[in-house]
């Protein structure tokens, strides 16, 4: 080996090693299921309200958010990523995390008391930030970035908003800032798995 | 060219595949062989060879599980492989200081 092929391997290391680090499987697939189940779930509940059966939003939220578990826990089961790194593992820690955190406020805190209706929507919102900042640091996708602030600026405005109105604000965004977002990351992945050297 | 010793090289990383499929491994916790087979751009028969290799050194471990009904074979490195790749990188940047 002579000097030329030694400085080719030593770059050859760093490339391998820098791609295999910051590679990442958001495969968008959870996101996208879960935006479509909440903003359904948003949208019939606040349906069932203005036509006077709001006792029956609780159990919309139940049957969807339950499903919405149901096929999170069966995808973990059987899809398991192709690899595994720092990056993926903070992925779904976090977002199962914030997954947990937004069901025990949504059921929990509404039925205790401790969480006016009107206020889960701008507090999801605030966690959905968190989940999406995290994201943007991890895949080093900027303009994820600014949909956590998105995410942050909707949630002010509902807390301003602090009436049922929050709803079909917060069935709009999550269209926008989650399923279009999960789209899009879909959209990286297949890329990703096509050419599994571009980041 | 110099008084290098070649034989400070290490005769498993020899090949370039072999390295680059460790210094994939050395950055995640565990990969499947698509994966590796993206990372390293070679045939898959080419891929178990090398990794096969990789494996009788005691650079790398596999482990073989069903998901679904399907085999799924993961692949991390171990100590004695991080030992060896860090070696190998050192011996690398002795020869580029010559």
């Amino acid at each position: 080996m002579d000097q030329q092929s030694a400085i080719e391997e030593i770059a050859l290391i760093k490339r391998v090693i820098e791609e295999s680090r910051e590679f990442t499987c958001n495969s968008g697939k959870e996101i996208i299921t879960w935006g479509i189940l909440i903003s359904i779930a948003v949208f019939a509940s606040y349906g069932a309200i203005i036509a006077g059966y709001g006792h029956l939003a609780i159990w919309i939220w139940v049957v969807i958010i339950g499903s919405g578990w149901i096929f999170s826990i069966v995808m973990g089961i059987r899809k398991r990523p192709s690899m595994e790194n720092l990056g993926v593992k903070i992925l779904s820690y976090v977002w199962t995390s914030c997954g947990i955190a937004m069901t025990i406020l949504g059921f929990a805190g509404t039925i205790s008391g401790g969480l006016e209706d009107w206020a889960i929507a701008p507090v999801f919102a605030t966690i959905m930030g968190v989940s999406f900042a995290v994201t943007a640091l991890v895949q080093k996708l900027n303009w994820v970035l600014y949909v956590a602030v998105a995410w942050w600026v909707g949630s002010l405005l509902m807390f301003l908003v602090r009436g049922l109105e929050t709803m079909p604000i917060f069935g709009v965004m999550i269209i926008l800032f989650m399923v279009i977002p999960g789209m899009l990351f879909r959209k990286q992945w297949r890329d990703q798995q096509a050419h599994p050297d571009t980041k | 060219m110099t008084d290098f010793d070649y034989k400070q090289l290490n005769d498993t990383l020899q090949s370039r595949i072999r390295v680059a499929i460790i210094a994939a491994l050395v950055s995640v916790i565990e990969a499947d062989f698509n994966f590796l087979k993206g990372m390293v751009k070679t045939t898959d028969g080419n891929l178990s060879t090398h990794l096969r290799k990789l494996e009788d050194a005691g650079y790398v471990s596999m482990k073989k599980k069903f998901v679904d009904r399907k085999p799924q074979t993961k692949y991390r490195i171990t100590e004695k492989g991080k030992r060896a790749l860090e070696e190998h990188i050192n011996v690398l940047e002795k020869l580029i200081k010559k």
